[in-house]
């Protein structure tokens, strides 16, 4: 499953490459690339918005594509400077994560703010100042039903397409970026009625695995220039789109959207972002290139440093919805394993104990663990705790 | 069956032969003395020469086998004696019979009848026109005129002469089959090795010194044939050619017919239609175009995309004519087809090196495209239907022998198709195409004739009703061309072109927009040729073209639309050039090719200009001043004076060298950022921030043919740099684009490039083989890094394949059945991979960095396609022919495009690939009535 939606309007290289796709004969395929090593740069992520801290900066090191590439870079001292004055260092709570304190500065629209980082090497970076925007609030989150193409190797698929309209934004702020959160209850397919440890012991608490909650990130980027539009409001502008035939809208699904108001340097970048992930699977691509940030090398302004140090104005907005009971669902359950049951005593102790299902005629079975235990699908049983059912 | 003999009764069947002697009468002993005869000037040539001298000096043809002639004696003859009474006594085992139409039959063995049974051959008189029913007569003539030349044919007068070393002798080249003068035709002297071609009428002119020549003279559309002349003095002796007069055309790969060897063209390729017709292509559809990059130097970016890129240039370096109307949307269907109906088409030649200086305004090449003229003695009609088009084409005269019109139209019907797809999306799509091609001809007088042509294509295509494209080219010219005497020629042309394009967008109401552009081409031209002696020919003229390109408006498309809109200007430009050019042999192996072409662009006004602060990025932020242009006011102006030089050096009769060196300007470009080209691309002229696109070539070559021209190679190599070539800033938008100068960069384009080609242009087996090693680099280094590409480092063009080979076969299996495959090698092309990832706010962000820094998997590529035409026989009413064709026969998935996604948090590479199985399609073509194509 890709990553990337199509939104309602048939994107245009999409749109193309499913036509073509059709006239022809077209197929997609993976494959890892041979890649040439890359000297490890300087990586910002952070900033600094209208809502109240903490405010978060991580500084990394990056080398390759792999995560094994990415490395903490710890011991820095980072401050955040506001231009009247006020700063503060932030504390590293984890390698490499650096953080402002809970009473710490706070991000005030209007006001301008910059970061400096020192690294243990001497080695001096900062940004330049960006004044905030005035935050452009969110009228309404809202999502529709329908079928979209995902890629050319699959036909339509169902699911909600989520969409944001805004209250009107002010005369100055033009430049709106998006970014989505989900987290969705599922479940494991079967219960644990028995545990198997060299003899079968009922399981005190079926359901105790059975249901969890799960957050992703959802890696689109969205970003909006008003300043196309004859009135500063965005209307029903689609945002993710997800799948409702799948695990992830099987019960219920939220969303939270997080919306930036940018200045214009940090909209060219988070826009280059956006048109980079969508151009690429077009017919008519364009040349991906080197998004540069706007933290840079006191001493030495050539040396690439990537990352966006972002002063941005934030809203958001958490939405629910269930999986619409009128539509099927689409993906491999688990199937129990009632033939493997008798050769439970072959199974090695280092892999007791074993979870085993009984079905409402009386029968045991066997599965695999993530049949068992949701925590396997990547979720956790802590219920979220801003979860409504 | 016979063995193969006298070049006019090969394969000849017995029973046709009953046929042909249906209503002959026995001639022999008949009074036949004043007929046809032969003397002295015949003795001591053996059998085949004699028989080839009788049929060049008379109105003859021999049918015999060569058994039945073994004891021919080599005549000994003091006086002339008719032909008949001679064989009659030279060959006395056989029988002579005479069809009372010049059709003599010699036969031992087979009894020739007078009378057939009526009961088997229904009794019909003689053959309206024997030529017809007889087999093709040319077509053994091109693998036989080689050997035997006939009669020498005396030109002038020995008194006239007296005194003279050299004698000019000139004349035409022309058509037996009803075309007239013929141009283009070569006319090579074996003895000298040398050789001219006819002109745009037809005409030739050599000097030589008196004496007897073997002239080899051949066209495209016609058999090679012999002559011998004897030069007394000055005279004037008129070429004819036989048409070739296959029923439907045969396999005849005829690229580059003309001969490469003795031209002192390089770069030059020429197709016809006729030549590509069994080449196997997508969808069915036969593309002449797309056929252009099977030939050396000549790539396009992808499958299915529109563009070449011709010797290492962007797709906007090359010029699209069509009957002087140029194109400047080339493609339908988003780059899939050709926008030219192929069957409209009788040829279009490629100059890809030393462009000719009356062409300018693009660097790479010009592809001149030439509509098929009417017929101006008979009413044809045809067409052919492919899986997405169908086409049909109507010419004829208009006032018979003096004028002709010619009508051809295609267009898609897969709107039906896509009506029957049970697919919501695909139920609302819409794809709608056409072109249409209009030419009308005029013979004024013996020396001057009127051309009007007209050209209309159009694309509307929508996407699950959101999103819509569509654009339309629509053109037109008039010329008038006039011959003062027989050195001057004038040609006066008047031509339109107007391109449209538009982009709607809906799925979104709040921002549902809609953008409409046109640009204006309005030219008029004068071209004169002036053949001031053999030995020189100036060709000059000038042309002026009026562009008018109006960037169009970004509109809301809808009631709910908040979109803001957008007038963008109209930009006015005047390109306009001067040129002349000559051609100049000083020796008999050497000529020499020079040519100036002065050009000035200007662009006027009314215009609003920015100007931004000196030696800052360009920029909203650094606009300094605004400047008021008015109507007509010329806002900057180039003057820029072209060259031109070429020499060409005959080592051998078979063998020349060549070099060429020229300079060009460009005042227009694409805009275009993508890397196959989009159909959203727009046109944009040089402004008062740009600087016009110039460039440099010089080439270098070895042309060669051998066993009597059946085989020719040719190899070239080039270098050649383009100045102020136009790149974009990273991330630039340049669809809704106000101000296009802030995202232009300009830079330097290198490239260079040797190129092989092996070509056997005639035969059952013909075809072609080339193989290139080219490379291209561009350079844009600007102030700091956002004025620069890549750093300002220097790194492959998109097109940069270093290896590119093609293999074009045809075989003839029987007239009926012919097989065609084509072989495609590339290297793969550049592209930009990932160097690292990184997370930024949440996201999984993907770095890049060096611009084309690896390249995607080679491209390989098999075609076949196999062509079965209905029987032959003469009088049917409608011919027809099916057309199988196997596209990607192996099925290679040949990767179009590379790119690199998080799929559960794992980075992929995803692979695309257009056209990843074989693609099978099934065309039909038919004509009405029995004539040639």
């Amino acid at each position: 499953m890709r990553t990337r939606a199509a939104n309602r309007r048939c994107r245009f290289g999409l749109c193309l490459l499913v036509f073509a796709a059709f006239l022809t004969t077209s197929c997609e395929e993976s494959f890892l690339p041979e890649l040439e090593d890359f000297d490890p740069v300087l990586i910002v992520d952070g900033g600094i918005t209208s809502l109240p801290g903490p405010y978060t900066v991580n500084l990394t090191r990056s080398s390759g594509i792999l995560d094994s590439d990415q490395e903490a870079v710890g011991e820095a001292v980072v401050t955040i400077l506001a231009e009247s004055g006020e700063q503060e260092v932030l504390t590293e709570i984890e390698p490499g994560q650096y953080r402002t304190s809970p009473g710490g500065i706070q991000g005030i629209p209007g006001e301008s703010y910059k970061i400096s980082i020192q690294l243990p090497n001497g080695r001096q970076y900062e940004s330049d100042y960006q004044m905030m925007p005035e935050p452009v609030a969110i009228d309404s989150v809202g999502a529709d039903l329908e079928y979209q193409y995902l890629s050319i190797e699959e036909p339509e698929v169902p699911g909600y397409q989520f969409h944001v309209t805004t209250e009107p934004a002010g005369q100055s702020e033009n430049y709106l970026m998006w970014s989505l959160q989900a987290t969705y209850k599922y479940q494991a397919d079967f219960t644990i009625n028995y545990l198997y440890a060299g003899g079968f012991q009922p399981y005190p608490d079926p359901t105790e695995l059975q249901t969890c909650w799960r957050t992703d990130q959802i890696n689109e980027v969205f970003t909006f220039n008003m300043a196309m539009l004859s009135q500063p409001v965005v209307e029903q502008l689609p945002l993710h789109f997800a799948r409702a035939d799948q695990r992830e809208l099987s019960i219920r699904y939220s969303l939270l959207v997080r919306q930036f108001t940018l200045s214009a340097e940090a909209y060219t970048f988070w826009s280059n972002l956006q048109q980079q992930i969508e151009n690429q699977e077009s017919l008519y691509n364009s040349q991906p290139f080197q998004i540069r940030g706007n933290v840079f090398n006191v001493a030495d302004p050539d040396e690439t440093v990537l990352g966006f140090f972002m002063v941005a104005g934030q809203d958001e907005r958490r939405v629910f919805i269930d999986h619409p009971s009128e539509l099927e669902l689409d993906f491999s359950y688990c199937s129990p394993d009632y033939m493997s049951l008798g050769l439970i005593g072959l199974i090695h102790p280092a892999n007791w104990p074993i979870y085993v299902y009984e079905d409402e005629a009386g029968d045991r079975a066997l599965a695999n663990d993530e049949c068992f235990d949701c925590r396997k699908l990547g979720g956790t049983t802590d219920r979220p705790g801003f979860w409504q059912d | 069956m016979p063995s193969l003999s006298n070049s006019s009764n090969s394969a000849m069947p017995s029973s046709k032969l009953l046929v042909f002697l249906l209503g002959l009468v026995w001639s022999s002993g008949l009074c036949q003395e004043a007929k046809w005869p032969i003397g002295p000037a015949y003795n001591g040539l053996d059998w085949p020469a004699f028989v080839s001298k009788v049929e060049k000096a008379h109105p003859v043809r021999l049918f015999y086998e060569e058994a039945d002639v073994s004891d021919f004696q080599s005549p000994e003859l003091t006086g002339e004696v008719p032909l008949l009474s001679f064989l009659q006594s030279g060959l006395q085992q056989c029988r002579i019979a005479h069809d009372g139409m010049g059709h003599i039959f010699i036969s031992r063995d087979v009894e020739i009848v007078t009378e057939l049974s009526t009961a088997i051959y229904p009794k019909v008189g003689p053959p309206s026109d024997p030529a017809d029913t007889l087999p093709d007569r040319s077509q053994e003539l091109a693998e036989t005129t080689n050997q035997y030349v006939g009669q020498v044919v005396e030109v002038g007068e020995v008194r006239k002469g007296a005194g003279k070393q050299k004698v000019t002798l000139r004349g035409e080249v022309q058509s037996l089959s009803g075309e007239g003068a013929l141009p283009g035709a070569t006319i090579l002297i074996e003895e000298l090795g040398t050789g001219v071609a006819t002109d745009e009428n037809g005409v030739y002119e050599l000097v030589l010194k008196k004496g007897t020549y073997t002239f080899t003279v051949s066209q495209l559309n016609h058999t090679e044939e012999q002559f011998k002349l004897n030069l007394l003095s000055d005279g004037t002796y008129n070429f004819q050619l036989e048409g070739k007069t296959n029923l439907l055309k045969g396999v005849t790969v005829t690229s580059n017919k003309f001969d490469g060897v003795q031209s002192t063209k390089m770069g030059f390729e020429r197709l016809t239609t006729k030549g590509i017709e069994e080449i196997p292509l997508v969808l069915g559809e036969k593309d002449i175009l797309k056929v252009a990059s099977l030939l050396a130097g000549v790539q396009s970016v992808g499958e299915g995309t529109a563009g070449f890129n011709v010797r290492g240039s962007p797709a906007d370096q090359n010029l699209f004519y069509i009957d002087k109307v140029p194109i400047y949307n080339t493609s339908h269907l988003l780059g899939f087809f050709s926008a030219f109906n192929s069957d409209a088409i009788s040829e279009f030649s490629i100059s890809k090196s030393n462009i000719p200086a009356k062409f300018g305004g693009r660097l790479a090449s010009i592809f001149d495209i030439t509509a098929l003229e009417g017929d101006k003695e008979k009413y044809k009609v045809r067409g052919g239907i492919s899986p997405i088009t169908g086409n049909i084409l109507f010419e004829g005269p208009v006032q018979k022998d003096k004028s002709s019109v010619m009508v051809a139209v295609r267009s898609t019907y897969s709107n039906w198709i896509l009506k029957r797809i049970q697919n919501d999306d695909f139920n609302r799509t819409r794809v709608n195409f056409a072109d249409g091609i209009v030419k009308f001809s005029q013979q004024l007088s013996s020396k001057s004739r009127i051309q009007a042509f007209g050209y209309y294509s159009f694309d509307d295509i929508n996407f699950a009703g959101t999103t819509n494209f569509d654009n339309s080219n629509l053109g037109g010219s008039l010329s008038w061309n006039h011959f003062f005497n027989e050195k001057i020629n004038m040609n006066l042309a008047v031509i339109n072109s107007r391109m449209q394009l538009g982009v709607a967008e809906r799925g979104i109401p709040f921002e549902a927009y809609r953008q409409n552009s046109e640009l204006l081409h309005q030219e008029a031209r004068m071209d004169w040729a002036w053949r001031i002696n053999p030995r020189h020919e100036l060709t000059f003229g000038a042309n002026a073209i009026l562009y008018n390109n109006d960037r169009g408006t970004f509109l809301p498309s809808d009631d709910r639309s908040l979109i803001e809109p957008i007038e963008f200007d109209v930009e006015k430009g005047l390109e306009s050039g001067i040129y002349v050019s000559e051609e100049w042999q000083p020796a008999a192996r050497l000529t020499l090719t020079g040519g100036l072409r002065y050009n000035q662009y200007h662009y006027l006004g009314p215009q609003e200009v920015f100007q931004y602060q000196e030696g800052a990025t360009i920029a909203e932020e650094t606009v300094t001043d605004t400047l008021q242009f008015q109507q007509g006011e010329s806002i900057v102006t180039h003057h820029n004076l072209d060259y031109r030089v070429g020499l060409k050096y005959s080592i051998l009769p078979n063998l020349s060298v060549k070099a060429s060196y020229n300079t060009l300007h460009q005042y227009l470009f694409l805009l275009s950022n993508t890397i196959a080209l989009a159909p959203t691309d727009r046109w944009k002229l040089i402004d008062y921030h740009t600087e016009p696109m110039s460039g440099q070539q010089a080439s270098f070559g070895l042309y060669g043919s051998f066993a009597d021209k059946k085989y020719n190679w040719s190899t070239e190599f080039y270098t050649k740099q383009v100045r102020e070539l136009v790149e974009y800033r990273d991330g630039a938008n340049l669809l809704v684009n106000e101000f296009p100068e802030r995202d232009i960069l300009q830079g330097d384009l290198d490239a260079w490039g040797l190129e092989l080609t092996f070509k056997k242009p005639r035969g059952r087996l013909n075809g072609w083989v080339n193989y290139t090693y080219s490379r291209s680099r561009v350079l844009v280094r600007g102030e700091d890094d956002a004025s620069s590409i890549n750093f300002g480092r220097r790194y492959p063009s998109n097109f940069d394949r270093p290896h590119v080979a093609n293999v074009v076969l045809n075989y003839k299996f029987i007239r009926r059945f012919s097989l065609s495959a084509n072989m495609v090698y590339q290297s793969g092309r550049p592209i930009t991979y990932p160097t690292n990832t990184y997370t930024q706010g949440g996201f999984r962000i993907i770095n890049f960095s060096e611009r084309n820094r690896y390249r995607i998997p080679d491209y390989f590529r098999v075609d076949l396609s196999v062509k079965f035409e209905g029987n032959l026989k003469k009088e049917k009413l409608l011919h027809s022919a099916w057309v199988v064709s196997v596209y990607n026969l192996l099925g290679r998935d040949n990767v179009y495009n590379e790119y690199f996604r998080y799929n559960n948090n794992n980075l992929r590479g995803y692979r695309l690939s257009i056209f990843a199985n074989p693609i099978v399609s099934i065309s039909y073509q038919f004509k009405f009535g029995n004539y040639e194509n």
